[in-house]
């Protein structure tokens, strides 16, 4: 059994994938026996010329050795956690800093065409590039993901999909007449679009907001978009819920909303299949259309809010169908190796320096 | 002695290509795909877009690893093209990142660029490098956005070549006073190929097939057509060129017309343009607004030969007098409109056959991709001699960038705390962001 330090990036206040991912491999490590634990140092993408030393100072932090207990090897996740020095060092890659490259010259970036700002973005890129190239062990958490680094680094990785958290507990119920949407409440998470969609959508459909805001000015806006279109009675904001509330809204969910744009990898998609609801998705959501097949598991539709309005009509309209695309989803996903059965080779895989295989 | 092998020189050409239906349309993508073989005999060039594709037959390199391909094999020149489009907003960033020849489409904008272009304070930067002293303004400094020129773009090209002859003269007037990074200017033809500009059929009487690539709006008059070929006191059957995403507004358009016989193309681009025109007996291009020039659909109207309506405004004015018709924008443009194509209806096919020849003559001599082609590879060459010490120039500026940014870390604030100073360091030096390799020490 190996000593495995994971290491985690948190943003504090605020609650993501990311957290249920390195929360839920701890665990599952600590499950078959190894000796785990999370490192975690805070991070903050502004200002942006700090992302340099934040990146660092994961370089300074000595890891090899605990109590004197060796450490045998760290994952690391997101960046810049992959800025850290160990001998043994596995990458399960959530993301890199994306406003430097799929984000880059997007509403999304911050990062402009000034001179100092395209070195702070070279000087990531080649950090990347050296820090990653140090890794025994290369994947990311969807083929997205992968294709990426592949396309911006020129590294190879495996792509590895992270399994449910709640894998076993999720279920189906009758339909009630509600969309969910769950996760960050950002402006890349386009829950607006949805906001928008609502005034072309049937009456008595409601919109179920499950997460908390981590941008300035977010809640502000939607509340504006709701105040606009005389909303208020249609729109519900649950703030965070504990797993309990989350499954049961899934389970009555007519279905699910999530149509960000690009997607790392989208555990939503999943944990809405995995109850048996249909996704309505947009063309650009990235890692959920690795799972959200058009008319099969869900509804992949233009990143407007008119045609996801009208893909929730469908949906409302034709319940049979809803249901069909729902039930296949739930296929797709015990098939895809995202339940907990995933997790021996997700941990095999990682720890596979270790074992030369 | 053995003289050095000629090395052709490698240039990193920015273009939109391929993706949703307008980018791989318009201007931009039209000319790398009519000029990309000719200028290949003369030139290593490394196509550079917003997608990479390297397994294609011209390998794709995506924007964001031309700056990595550079550092491993300096590029020669950088080119980049613009257009009123958010197909050309990867150029535009990178402009001013790394600037070069800006071949302009537009010089009239309808927006900012991306957001974070808004954020940087262009000016002070441009003043900043052309000074002297080169410094860099504070790192919170913002920059309020001009427009509709693209004054940020013109400054930011030492070099340029405008599509439109009425561009560089706006350009002249608006812009060429300001403080820039240079000045030279050319004014570059759409190259039309001419495999593909087949004589149209002659014909005569007064049944006219009526050929249009407007879009339903009212800059390209679409209104004025309709409401003229409604009227005409000759026979027409109009042929539309669209955009798929267009047909339901001109199935409109024509339905409150009430246009006896239209046909509606889907899928505008120059080359679907170029088939039509066998069978056409008149093209109609109308254009008024000091946005969007009409592009390449003129030129090659004009090389296969088809008589042509204009709007006599813009660009159309620097056209010869004798080789075209002209309408007058405004009150009187649709009767104008119906009096010409009755004018036209009475040409005998002998006198549409001359007029053919004519404007093909005129076309080949303009708009010919070898004569095109050859015009700006030497403008390339031209600037690649010229902007050599600029280039080097520019590269130092590069590092002084640098220089700024590092100074700026925490490593460098004289602190009492010299582990923080002494362990980041060291990790900076350990990635790679400072030390002897990369010539820049903190």
């Amino acid at each position: 059994m190996a000593n495995v330090l994971v290491l985690g990036v948190k943003v504090p206040f605020t609650s993501g994938g990311q957290d249920v991912l390195v929360g839920s491999l701890v665990r599952e490590l600590r499950a078959r026996g190894h000796n785990a634990d999370l490192v975690e140092l805070p991070f903050t993408a502004l200002p942006k010329y700090d992302l340099l030393t934040q990146a660092a100072l994961w370089r300074t932090l000595p890891l090899e050795n605990f109590g004197g207990r060796d450490v045998d090897i760290v994952v690391a996740t997101k960046f810049p956690s992959y800025y850290a020095k160990h001998p043994v060092k596995s990458l399960w890659l959530v993301h890199q800093h994306r406003p430097i490259y799929e984000l880059y010259g997007t509403r999304y970036s911050d990062i402009s065409n000034d001179p100092r700002d395209e070195e702070l973005r070279r000087m990531l890129v080649d950090g990347d590039r050296k820090m990653i190239g140090e890794c025994a062990y290369v994947s990311g958490i969807s083929r997205n993901v992968v294709q990426r680094l592949k396309a911006f680094n020129d590294v190879e990785g495996e792509a590895l999909y992270p399994p449910l958290n709640l894998a076993g507990r999720y279920r189906c119920c009758e339909a009630e007449n509600f969309v969910l949407s769950v996760g960050r409440i950002c402006t890349i998470k386009r829950v607006d679009m949805m906001i928008k969609a609502l005034p072309i959508v049937h009456n008595f459909v409601k919109l179920k907001i499950a997460g908390i805001p981590d941008e300035p000015g977010v809640m502000d806006y939607l509340n504006n978009e709701i105040a606009k279109h005389h909303l208020w009675d249609r729109v519900e904001f649950l703030g965070r819920v504990d797993d309990e509330t989350l499954l049961d809204l899934y389970s009555k969910a007519l279905a699910v909303y999530y149509a960000p744009h690009d997607e790392d990898y989208g555990y939503v998609t999943l944990e809405a299949m995995a109850s048996g609801k249909p996704v309505i998705t947009a063309t650009d959501s990235g890692g959920v259309l690795e799972f959200v097949r058009h008319e099969e598991t869900g509804l992949i539709v233009e990143p407007t809010s008119d045609a996801v309005g009208h893909a929730v009509n469908r949906l409302v309209e034709d319940k049979v169908k809803a249901r069909a695309l729902g039930a296949t989803g739930l296929k797709v996903v015990e098939d895809a190796g995202v339940m907990a059965a995933g997790w021996d080779h997700v941990i095999g895989r990682l720890l596979s320096p270790l074992t030369g295989r | 002695m053995l003289s050095k092998p000629f090395k052709k020189p490698r240039i990193a050409w920015f273009s939109p290509l391929t993706g949703d239906t307008c980018s791989a349309a318009g201007p931009s993508a039209y000319l790398t795909r009519t000029l990309i073989d000719e200028l290949q005999g003369r030139f290593d060039i490394v196509l550079v877009s917003d997608f990479e594709d390297r397994a294609a037959a011209v390998p794709v390199v995506h924007f964001l690893r031309a700056f990595d391909m550079d550092r491993e094999s300096p590029f020669d020149l950088w080119v980049y093209q613009l257009e009123n489009s958010k197909a050309t907003w990867f150029c535009r960033m990178h402009l001013a990142i790394q600037p070069g020849l800006v071949i302009f489409h537009d010089l009239l904008l309808s927006d900012y660029g991306p957001d974070p272009m808004t954020s940087t304070p262009s000016n002070e930067l441009l003043d900043g490098y052309l000074s002297e002293n080169q410094y860099f303004p504070s790192l919170d400094t913002f920059w309020k956005p001009e427009g509709p020129y693209a004054f940020r773009e013109a400054a930011y090209s030492p070099v340029k070549c405008f599509t439109s002859r009425k561009d560089i003269a706006e350009w002249r007037r608006t812009m060429s006073h300001r403080p820039a990074l240079g000045d030279k200017a050319w004014f570059l033809p759409y190259p039309v190929s001419p495999a593909a500009s087949s004589r149209p059929v002659i014909r005569e009487g007064s049944r006219l097939r009526v050929g249009f690539a407007g879009a339903p709006g009212i800059e390209q008059r679409s209104h004025v057509v309709l409401e003229a070929l409604r009227g005409a006191a000759v026979h027409t059957e109009l042929v539309w060129l669209i955009d798929p995403a267009e047909r339901a507004t001109a199935e409109a358009l024509i339905k409150e017309f009430d246009v006896e016989s239209a046909t509606l193309v889907e899928g505008r681009n120059p080359e679907r343009w170029q088939s039509l025109l066998v069978d056409i007996d008149i093209t109609i291009h109308l254009h008024f607004s000091v946005f969007d020039s009409p592009g390449p659909y003129l030129p090659v109207s004009i090389c296969s030969g088809v008589p042509t309506v204009l709007s006599e405004f813009g660009d159309a004015l620097t056209l010869p007098r004798d080789f075209f018709f002209f309408v007058q924008p405004g009150q009187k443009e649709v009767f104008e409109l119906r009096e010409v194509l009755s004018q036209f209806a009475l040409l005998s096919a002998a006198q549409r056959s001359t007029l053919c020849d004519r404007l093909k003559g005129y076309g080949q001599e303009i708009h010919s991709t070898k004569i095109v082609a050859g015009e700006l590879g030497m403008v390339i060459e031209h600037s690649i001699d010229e902007l050599s010490t600029f280039m080097e120039r520019w590269r130092i500026y590069r590092a002084q960038a640098r220089a700024s940014l590092l100074g700026s870390q925490p490593l460098n604030v004289k602190s009492s705390n010299e582990w923080y100073s002494r362990y980041l360091s060291a990790a900076f030096e350990e990635i790679g962001w400072t030390g002897s390799k990369t010539g820049v020490s903190r």
